[in-house]
């Protein structure tokens, strides 16, 4: 008798640990609301109340920039608008923890525990989550005047197209900077030598690469444990040799992309770069650190890389050091060069928040293109995304990142045509897809390592980016 | 009142104190490590990209991964390194381990100590180290190879399929066996002396007092170590994940590098359904595995007899 | 050692050369790694990455100031006190009370309770880091110290309880029948005679349990959200991560110099202690 009390006894408490879970389901309500008929003054630039004590969430991963631009801007802000304050959660750790915290976030599903401005995600994230309604749109952003110069409008000085930032015809951020992906080097090293450091096409790169070899040096190194690196570079081919309707292809996931001549072109070209011995023999080892190891002991000529790199290596570059780029020169005799930017959309606004929240985190927004906040992050290896940038003096422009500097200049002098290549007209989201990621990255390294040839990596990417598309239909 | 003192001798009763004793590590057990587990088998029947709702989409996921070649590569190389690197692990700790409790040298001691330290090391320095060891102009491999004649050029060890899935067992050892080390140690120390000595006067060698002694005697931990390792079959990931990312080109791929790029993919497209089925099937995979080496090594225990 | 004076270990002393050589090897495979660690924790980084092997021209003691106050050693390592006393004596507790009973009595069911915790060991692969931040959120206990003790105390019971029943069963009976004869309760007999008796096998899973919780960064990053509450782990595993987009190596060595020495001593003053009493034993229980 006893025996069996014991044990019952037994059950009933994992029976109690397990309802204990479910009770604690919907405990938390989102307490939201709003405190009416506020009687105080209101800012007269954006009507909001000046008493109104408001905080907002931000949360911010810090990447090759650092933090001291953001924070500029945060205490300027609060400088201007007393009543408002901005708590950054922090994620020193850079992209990868972020996601994953993010991840956890929305998969927790609790609105309580978001954030109200949302550094950039990735594009297909972003994509997706406005599909489903859980951003705010700030498309009023793009009528509006300045803070700093209230003579103009955002839509007027943003160095971007509206439709390229719109997502089924509506804007839910606003690119607060720009970053310049393409071949960096040592213009020092260049001028010894008498290199040239302005091939107009393929061959004439070739013939530079040929030059720098024939000197002991590896022409190009990259980091290739990571192939996304790769198309910082040579991922500007296929806009060179296929234009708009490459653009457009991709954009619409339109089918065989990758069996396309711009794209074979790139694979074919990659190729016969490696075979000819231009590519660091260490490349498919290195990781970020390595990479630039290699380059900064001067082993290596170029690296593909982006505007923020210069920051980066402040403190390892050696003395008499100079950054100049290039944008990738793949093109055939005739065509236009493309440099490859990303437009990082930054301040997403969480759509279920509190109102008022909201409505200061889209001040926040407007804020940050200011024209000091925008000559900070130019300092942090930014590129500024406003195009009266340079009204800001000549004193001030030399304090910017000698990256971004020798970007912008490339980027000034020869008009070539800037192409934003993450852009698509929608996030196709399954197993395929997610290894068609997979696929593409391996099929860079068995190019490179003369495992595959470019013909056969193409297929095995355009099979898979086929099942992505089947799957999804 | 004598329901009173009934209820008082309840409570002092051993049937309370067995229940009262063990109510709270079920609890904490249950709510922690069972629940968890149990409500992820949800997702592997699901489509979820990790916002909003998980879709339901039956077995779909189980019949990609049937058709997954890259899986199943990745599975050849975790057995790959499990067969290569979990018995060199085992017999190095069992050997060393030996030695440094039955043997008399000075400096034992100090290995002891020593010998763990590989286990404590962060894995990205461990990582790094070892990347910088395996690198073509200063690596100390190459240096090695030239210091006995042989000369590989600027030669990347990682950079070569062949090359990197061989060299990644070095580190895997380097910092792998110190655990083993330690519970063998434990193992081996609790061994009553009085067995060598009279082993010692039949005039055994060191080798056979480790194999017709030690090792009967140890022969439930070893077991259950052996137990252990094949639970670990597909762990190994950390390091490949630093070091090679399972390049190059998937040649050190194993499953847990694999999964990463799903779940977590360079491009953000995730598929978090999909990397819980492959976590169910490794599930599977490894309930069998162990249920049946469990069974295999009870079989066995006529050894212990042998001791 | 008396035994080495017979002739036959003499007799083996060729042997003993060989194999001592070959010890004070890997010995140094390990002492050289550690001494670059050291070494290249006191380069600059430009030294450093000019050349992974030089050594630095003068010692740049600076880079532990930085580490240290990058690392919030005073703000993180309160925290990592807190963290791992409170989980540390919560598991203890837990574990040390159940082992107690699923090793001293004999009742019905005990196997089926004490294979219903170790199974876990056949259940691995399965991903519940969703799942897990789920239930943390349902039972309130996400962003908070209390919540982490709470999750560490349960996370380490299979493992621990796996070598606690080993320990508490080879220990003998007669001194419980001692206190219950002295009139003892239960309760009295596992605090005066159960626990006392465990001590050395407490020590050891707490060996473990501190080296586990002292540098898992993945928990608390999963379950805190404010950087306030973040332990030691978090701080460096920050800083390792920020290494893609900073190059500032030196200080991360620095950081992890730091942060390896309270494992190192705990390490070293208990390592006979771990060895003598860790008896991992049979499964079966």
């Amino acid at each position: 008798m006893e025996r069996r009390k014991k044990f019952f006894l037994i059950g009933v408490l994992v029976v109690l640990s397990l309802s204990l879970v479910w009770s604690g389901c919907g405990k938390k309500e989102t307490t939201a609301v709003e405190g009416e008929g506020n009687t105080g003054e209101v800012y007269p630039e954006n009507g909001l109340p000046k008493d109104k004590k408001v905080t907002i969430d931000a949360v911010f991963p810090v990447t090759g920039y650092g933090r001291e631009f953001f924070n500029f801007a945060i205490e300027t802000f609060q400088e201007r608008f007393p009543n408002v304050t901005v708590n950054v959660r922090w994620f020193d750790e850079g992209g990868d923890v972020y996601k994953q915290h993010f991840d956890a976030l929305l998969q927790g599903g609790n609105d309580d525990e978001m954030y109200d401005w949302i550094y950039s995600l990735n594009p297909d994230l972003i994509k997706r989550l406005a599909e489903s309604g859980k951003l705010e749109r700030q498309d009023d952003l793009w009528g509006r005047a300045l803070y700093d110069t209230p003579e103009s409008k955002v839509g007027d000085v943003l160095l971007t197209d509206r439709k390229a930032l719109e997502i089924d015809g509506h804007i839910y951020a606003i690119p607060s900077s720009s970053t310049i992906y393409g071949l960096y080097y040592n213009k020092q090293l260049f001028q010894e030598n008498g290199w040239n450091e302005q091939p107009q096409c393929w061959d004439e790169f070739v013939t530079v690469c040929e030059k720098i070899k024939a000197k002991g040096t590896k022409p190009l190194v990259m980091a290739g444990k990571h192939p996304y690196y790769f198309m910082y570079g040579w991922g500007a081919i296929p806009h060179e040799i296929g234009g708009e309707a490459f653009y457009d292809a991709q954009y619409n996931y339109e089918p065989d992309v990758f069996l396309s001549k711009p794209y074979l072109t790139m694979l074919r070209r990659m190729e016969a770069f490696v075979k000819k011995g231009y590519l660091h023999p260490g490349t498919v080892s290195f990781d970020h650190v390595q990479a630039q190891m290699e380059f900064v002991q001067g082993e290596a000529a170029f690296i593909t890389n982006a505007t923020w790199i210069a920051n980066e290596m402040k403190d390892v570059t050696p003395a008499g050091f100079q950054w100049g780029f290039m944008p990738f020169p793949g093109n055939d005799p005739g065509q236009q060069q493309v440099i490859l930017v990303g437009n990082a959309q930054s301040g997403f606004i969480w759509k279920k928040r509190p109102t008022l929240q909201k409505q200061w985190t889209k001040e926040f927004n407007l804020w940050l293109l200011n024209l000091d906040v925008q000559l900070r992050f130019a300092q942090a290896g930014g590129v500024p995304i406003r195009k009266d940038f340079v009204t800001i003096g000549e004193k001030d422009l030399e304090t910017i990142s000698p990256s971004v500097t020798s970007a912008l200049e490339i980027v000034n002098a020869e008009g070539a045509k800037l192409v934003d290549d993450s852009v698509r007209k929608r996030s196709i989201t399954n197993a395929q897809m997610a290894k068609l990621d997979k696929v593409k990255m391996d099929g860079y390294i068995a190019l490179i390592t003369g495992k595959k040839t470019a013909t056969q990596v193409a297929k095995e990417m355009n099979n898979q980016y086929k099942k992505a598309l089947a799957e999804e239909r | 009142m004598a329901e009173k003192v009934q209820k008082a001798s309840f409570f002092r009763s051993k049937a309370f104190f067995i229940i009262a004793s063990l109510a709270p590590i079920l609890l904490f057990y249950t709510l922690f490590s069972v629940i968890p587990k149990i409500t992820a088998f949800y997702y592997p029947f699901t489509e979820y990209d990790g916002i909003g709702e998980p879709i339901w989409i039956g077995m779909k996921n189980f019949a990609t991964i049937a058709k997954d070649a890259d899986l199943w590569a990745a599975m050849k190389n975790n057995l790959f390194y499990w067969v290569i690197a979990t018995p060199i692990n085992f017999f190095a700790a069992l050997f060393v381990s030996f030695i440094l409790v039955k043997k008399p040298y000075k400096e034992n001691n100090f290995y002891r100590i020593l010998y763990y330290f590989p286990a404590i090391l962060p894995s990205v320095i461990t990582a790094l180290m070892w990347q910088f060891a395996f690198h073509g102009r200063y690596g100390i491999f190459n240096a090695l190879l030239n210091a006995v004649g042989v000369n590989v050029g600027e030669f990347y060890w990682l950079t070569n399929a062949t090359a990197a899935k061989w060299a990644m067992i070095i580190p895997m050892v380097w910092g792998g066996w110190a655990g083993n080390m330690l519970i063998f140690m434990g193992a081996i120390q609790s061994v009553p002396e009085s067995l060598y000595e009279s082993a010692e006067l039949d005039g055994a060698t060191d080798v056979q007092k480790l194999f017709l002694i030690t090792v009967p005697v140890i022969w439930e931990t070893m077991k259950t170590m052996i137990f252990f390792s094949i639970i670990g079959l597909f762990g190994a990931f950390e390091l490949i994940l630093i070091m090679t990312n399972g390049g190059p080109a998937g040649a050190t791929e194993v499953v847990g590098t694999y999964m990463y790029k799903i779940a977590f993919g360079a491009e953000g497209v995730a598929a978090f359904g999909y990397a819980a089925a492959i976590g169910l099937i490794l599930f599977a995979i490894l309930g069998c595995v162990s249920v049946v080496a469990f069974r295999f090594m009870d079989r066995g225990e006529a050894i212990e007899m042998a001791g | 050692m008396a035994s080495n004076e017979s002739g036959m270990v003499r007799k083996l002393e060729a042997k003993d050369v060989i194999l001592r050589v070959l010890l004070g090897l890997w010995a140094l495979v390990i002492i050289l790694p550690l001494i670059w660690v050291f070494y290249t924790s006191l380069k600059t980084n430009q030294e450093f990455f000019m050349g992974a092997w030089q050594l630095p021209k003068s010692m740049q003691w600076n880079n532990y100031y930085r580490a240290w106050s990058q690392l919030g050693i005073g703000k993180s390592f309160f925290n990592t006190v807190i963290l791992l006393t409170g989980a540390m004596v919560l598991n203890t507790l837990v574990v040390a009370l159940g082992c107690y009973t699923l090793a001293r009595f004999d009742f019905k069911g005990r196997d089926v309770i004490y294979w219903y915790i170790i199974g876990s060991y056949f259940i691995t692969g399965l991903n519940t880091m969703v799942t897990g931040y789920i239930l943390m959120r349902q039972l309130g206990l996400l962003n908070s110290l209390f919540g982490l003790i709470i999750y560490y105390g349960a996370g380490s019971i299979v493992f621990n309880t796996l070598i606690l029943t080993a320990f508490m069963k080879g220990q003998p009976k007669e001194l419980d029948e001692a206190a219950y004869i002295d009139g003892a309760s239960y309760w009295q007999t596992f605090w005066h005679v159960g626990l006392p008796l465990a001590r050395p096998s407490l020590l050891t899973i707490n060996v473990f349990n501190f080296m586990r919780y002292y540098n898992d960064f993945m928990d608390p990053l999963l379950f805190i959200r404010d950087p306030e509450k973040y332990p030691l782990s978090v701080a460096i595993y920050s800083m390792s991560q920020a290494m893609t987009y900073r190059a500032d190596w030196v200080t991360l060595f620095a950081g992890f110099v730091i942060m390896m020495i309270p494992t190192i001593i705990v390490y070293s003053v208990f390592q006979n202690y771990i060895t003598q009493n860790l008896n991992i034993g049979a499964l079966k229980g």
